[in-house]
């Protein structure tokens, strides 16, 4: 197995660093990629059609 | 017979040609039985102490031999002196290819053969017993230890020039070949030769040139270029293939369990569930009063935010709008989603179309107090209830996809360089399971 792992190290390092960011992803409830019912951030959401209720928040 | 079971090479001998006087050089003068002399091509028959006889005059050679012989050179831990030279071509084709005889005191003779620049080593049952139980699989295949071999070339083989010594009548021989590869290993079954019925196999493995060159101590830039593909010319992308292809199901099993894992530390929550009666806002048209949810905490540094809206429309549609707020700095994420339900009874079939239930997902959501401000419409103005479950931490099945997705792409594209070589290397063979027909 060290032999296969020499050889494909390059794919290796690079599987590490995909796996990390995934690992990243599941601790910070990141979202890899976003879609219509998926989203991040959507405070500047442009989309929005609807009347402007206003609510007094604390 | 080659002479065998010595403990070192035995000292050479002359003899002379009948035809041209010329010192020929044996160097197995008590194995040896036909001979070439350098000098007129007589093919001379002789056998120890006899007078030796001219059989027939050999074709000269084409090219000059790259090793010379008597030669001696270490390979795969066997002592070798170069003893004989063949240029060899199919009977039916113009494809030729060169050997050089091999003799190993304690064991025999092997060959290298070269092709197009493609060296293998060639040896048999005596340096490897195995060959003695190889039978055929098929016409197609053979198992040799392990490995499956695929038919690669059929042919009769001829000699079309020659030079050294050896112990069979090989100006005449056309041993009817069959090639089986498994790269870097091929397998040579012979049949047919003169005073054998049973097939004969040989195994051979492909060669650096610079490996030989220095076990042979001969200058490599006169050794022929390499062209094209060697029917046993081990892939670096099939090596790079089988690499990936142990690993990849690995890390595939280390993502899912640390999925699993992460599913523990940060268990799933659900933070509301709860039926909201929407009134319709009567100076809109649509439109339902907004509202605002009791609050819920998210605790942990960041977090995804599953949304699920469901409501009991019937051949209708509702869309809401939600807003999550931050009770603290008052910021925002809006999303709006759609629900729309529809069925009926039409051409003696019932139909049904859309869902009565949307989700969201809201990701890297920060720590806080937050609420939800929500902004129903809908195209029945009727009072009803909307659910909405909020769910903290929930299971984000589209990054184990996407991570396995990802980790999957480099070895489709190796598998993908792997099988191109391949192809390319079959386009040699009328056997090529690439190409029908």
């Amino acid at each position: 197995m060290f032999n296969k792992i020499k050889t494909a190290r390059l794919y290796v390092f690079v599987s590490m660093v995909v796996i990390g960011y995934y690992v990243y992803s599941l601790l910070n409830g990141i979202a890899l990629w976003e879609s219509s019912t998926v989203t991040r951030n959507t405070e500047n959401n442009t989309g929005r059609v609807r009347g402007v209720h206003t609510f007094y928040h604390k | 017979m080659a002479t065998i079971n010595l403990e070192a090479f035995p000292i050479p001998e002359d003899v002379t040609c009948p035809k041209c006087n010329n010192i020929i050089t044996l160097y197995d003068p008590e194995g040896s039985e036909y001979c070439v002399c350098l000098s007129c091509n007589s093919f001379i028959r002789f056998k120890a102490h006899d007078k030796p006889i001219i059989q027939k005059s050999a074709p000269a050679i084409n090219q000059q031999p790259v090793l010379k012989l008597g030669s001696i050179g270490l390979i795969n831990g066997y002592d070798f002196r170069v003893i004989g030279y063949i240029e060899k071509k199919e009977e039916d084709s113009h494809y030729a290819w060169r050997e050089y005889i091999l003799y190993n005191y304690a064991k025999g003779y092997a060959n290298f053969a070269e092709y197009d620049g493609h060296w293998t080593f060639v040896a048999g049952k005596e340096f490897y017993p195995a060959l003695v139980n190889l039978k055929d699989r098929s016409w197609k295949f053979l198992d040799y230890e392990g490995h499956e071999y695929n038919l690669f070339n059929k042919y009769t083989a001829v000699t079309t020039a020659l030079l050294g010594e050896f112990d069979w009548d090989i100006l005449f021989e056309t041993a009817k070949t069959s090639e089986f590869v498994s790269p870097p290993n091929i397998i040579y079954k012979e049949q047919d030769k003169p005073g054998t019925s049973t097939a004969d196999f040989y195994l051979g493995q492909y060669i650096e040139p610079a490996e030989i060159a220095e076990a042979f101590k001969t200058d490599i830039n006169l050794f022929p270029e390499r062209i094209g593909i060697g029917a046993n010319q081990p892939s670096k992308y099939a090596k790079r293939w089988f690499s990936v292809y142990e690993i990849t199901p690995l890390l595939i099993i280390l993502v899912a369990v640390l999925g699993f894992a992460a599913s523990f530390i940060k268990p799933e929550s659900r933070v509301m569930d709860s039926d909201f009666l929407i009134v319709s806002d009567s100076t809109k048209v649509n439109e339902f009063k907004p509202f605002i949810t009791h609050s819920f905490e998210l605790n942990d540094r960041s977090s995804a935010v599953d949304f699920s809206i469901r409501s009991d429309i019937d051949n209708n549609w509702l869309e809401a709008t939600v807003v999550l707020v931050n009770e603290k700095d008052n910021q925002s994420w809006e999303v709006t989603e759609s629900i729309e339900y529809y069925h009926g009874y039409e051409g003696g079939e019932s139909w049904t179309e859309g869902s009565r239930e949307a989700n969201i997902l809201l990701s890297s959501i920060p720590n806080g107090k937050y609420h939800l401000n929500i902004y129903p419409a809908s195209g029945d103005i009727n009072d009803k209830y909307i659910h909405i479950n909020v769910t903290v931490n929930p299971v984000v099945w589209r990054n184990v996809l996407i991570t396995i997705l990802l980790l999957c792409l480099y070895p489709l594209f190796a598998w993908y360089r792997m099988r191109e070589y391949e192809k390319r290397r079959w386009m040699n063979s009328d056997f090529s399971p690439f190409y029908a027909g």
